[in-house]
């Protein structure tokens, strides 16, 4: 007999308050007809932004991605001198066709110029900047979030080895002091 | 409780037909097609037709560099993707032969078993859907997405997280990170009550699930069944009891089993095993806020990475069964072969095709269900 009336004790879930939120509550300021109330985490791997006066053009971000999904595109050079930029003047466009939103090209970046942001909704009207991504440009910058989430960090960096040496352990009771 | 046989039931015809069922098809889990050859509601033969979701994963890991993998691999099983990434990070390792800091371990098998649990709540889903419990397929669904917050958290994503690397993890536990898990699994503990009492005590479910499909102990084995699909005959097989890997060697728990190997041992296996996570993760949580290790040895950069020749196999236990990465290097940038061994293989290419036969048509989704069947990993 329990077993036909347990299930109905669920109906009480109907006067609960759902975990679900409903989206025209709270609208997203950077894009009034694309509504979002949700933040990314402080970790999230969303949009790309690339600081173009510390990227330095050196091309490793291209050549980690797993996609193939980085070219490196030439820039003006006046553009650069405008801004103060140093190295070689070619900076990272992203096909986010191919992108997989993994960050090896944030931790392999030696100047940490190019993070990644809390935006992982982007809309667009033409269809070719949906695929191509050049963060940094300034067309492009409505597009990357405010908040630089998943950064050139000491933990995560790729570049430089960390290597862990196991420490013998400490004898228990006699130091030989 | 027992069956009336159901041949004695159902009107049946002369003329069997052909019924394509899925990969459009709710009741199909994944890209993952069935040809039923039906007389009425009875199955008289069942045969998959695989091949939707096939990238050709192992040719292309050969392609890419070692670290470029991680990026790929998790694609192999959709609903669980973090034991691709264990099993394959492991043996390079083993190939390596480095030793892995304590907190590596321990975040790694922090990971691993709430993939275990995320994977468990979608089960629970398709079966709730399977039964007619729609309620149980929407809580369970929307409990994971608490599970995936704190993947966010961690790891910057939320279903394919890329975290594990060559050595360790790629990121140490984010701070207060451990007290939001406490508290999701206490939230959880007290929502599986609540599972319980809608579809575990429901006597409509259990009249549908007690006695469907059942497999023997001895069929299990020869047809190449594992994890929970085994356990539910009886088996008391876990490979993280069986060969610990990870941080398992220093936890504390029992392999749980049910007897009779039907769809509801293979249910109630799984539920079980749901609260055996949550008491695992309690445990790792304790080791963590103790340990002050690194959580990464890398002895390489990244854009340079070679691994010594050698060969490896790790095989460690998925929610879908045994999951097996043989990885074999000649010492250069990229692999020179890497096999993946699935578990569904066994369960959707042998196990349906022979054991749907005689059943009605509207358990099998069901029994497809119950074996927790995962196209990506049959593909590959």
């Amino acid at each position: 007999m329990i077993g036909y009336l347990a299930p109905l004790r669920a109906l009480k879930f109907l006067f609960i308050k759902p975990h679900t939120v409903r989206v025209p509550d709270k609208v997203w300021p950077r894009w009034p007809d694309f509504a979002d109330p949700r933040e990314g985490k402080s970790v999230y791997r969303g949009v790309h932004d690339n600081d173009w006066t510390k990227c330095i053009g050196c091309g490793n971000c291209s050549r980690i991605c797993p996609a193939m999904a980085i070219e490196m595109k030439e820039v003006p050079k006046e553009v650069l001198d405008e801004i103060g930029a140093k190295g070689v003047n070619k900076r990272p466009q992203i096909d986010y066709g191919r992108c997989t939103f993994c960050a090896l090209c944030v931790d392999v970046c030696p100047s940490g110029s190019l993070t990644m942001t809390d935006n992982y909704a982007w809309v667009t009207k033409d269809a070719r900047d949906h695929r191509y991504f050049f963060p940094g440009a300034e067309k492009w910058k409505y597009a990357s979030g405010q908040v630089r989430t998943w950064h050139k960090n000491p933990q995560s960096d790729l570049l430089r080895p960390k290597p862990w040496v196991k420490k013998p352990p400490q004898p228990a009771g006699d130091t030989g002091k | 409780m027992t069956r009336v046989p159901i041949r004695e039931l159902v009107v049946t015809y002369d003329f069997p037909t052909d019924l394509h069922l899925g990969p459009q098809h709710p009741g199909i889990h994944g890209n993952f097609a069935y040809i039923l050859k039906v007389d009425g509601e009875i199955i008289l033969e069942a045969k998959i037709v695989p091949g939707y979701l096939h990238r050709a994963f192992e040719k292309l890991m050969e392609r890419r560099t070692w670290i470029n993998n991680i990026a790929l691999i998790p694609r192999v099983c959709v609903p669980e993707p973090d034991v691709n990434e264990y099993a394959y990070n492991a043996a390079i390792e083993r190939i390596a032969g480095w030793e892995i800091p304590p907190r590596a371990k321990y975040i790694r098998t922090v990971v691993l078993e709430m993939a275990r649990i995320s994977s468990y709540l979608m089960y629970l889903s398709s079966m709730g859907g399977g039964v007619g419990v729609y309620p149980l397929a929407q809580w369970s669904v929307g409990d994971r997405d608490y599970i995936l917050d704190l993947f966010e958290a961690l790891t910057g994503a939320r279903v394919y997280h890329i975290f594990m690397i060559a050595g360790g993890v790629r990121r140490d536990i984010p701070e207060g990170w451990l007290d939001k898990l406490e508290e999701t699994l206490k939230y959880l503990e007290g929502r599986l009550k609540e599972y319980d009492k809608l579809i575990m005590k429901n006597a409509v479910v259990q009249r549908r699930l007690v006695g469907l499909a059942p497999i023997t102990p001895e069929y299990a084995m020869e047809h190449g069944v594992t994890g929970p699909n085994l356990r539910a005959t009886g088996v008391p097989y876990d490979l993280r009891k069986i060969d610990p890997y990870a941080a398992y060697d220093e936890l504390d728990f029992e392999v749980v089993t049910e007897k009779y190997g039907d769809a509801w041992s293979r249910f109630m296996v799984r539920r079980r095993e749901i609260e055996q996570s949550i008491d695992l993760l309690r445990q790792l949580i304790d080791k963590l806020r103790k340990d002050n290790t690194p959580h990464i040895h890398q002895p390489y950069s990244g854009l340079a990475f070679k691994v010594p020749p050698g060969e490896a196999y790790v095989h460690i236990e998925s929610t879908k069964g045994e999951f097996g990465y043989y990885v074999w290097s000649d010492g250069g940038f990229n692999p020179y072969r890497v096999f993946v061994r699935g578990p569904t293989t066994s369960h959707a290419g042998v196990l349906m095709e022979d054991i749907a036969v005689g059943q009605q048509l509207a358990d099998f989704s069901l029994i497809d269900g119950s074996f927790d069947i995962c196209p990506p990993d049959l593909d590959k």
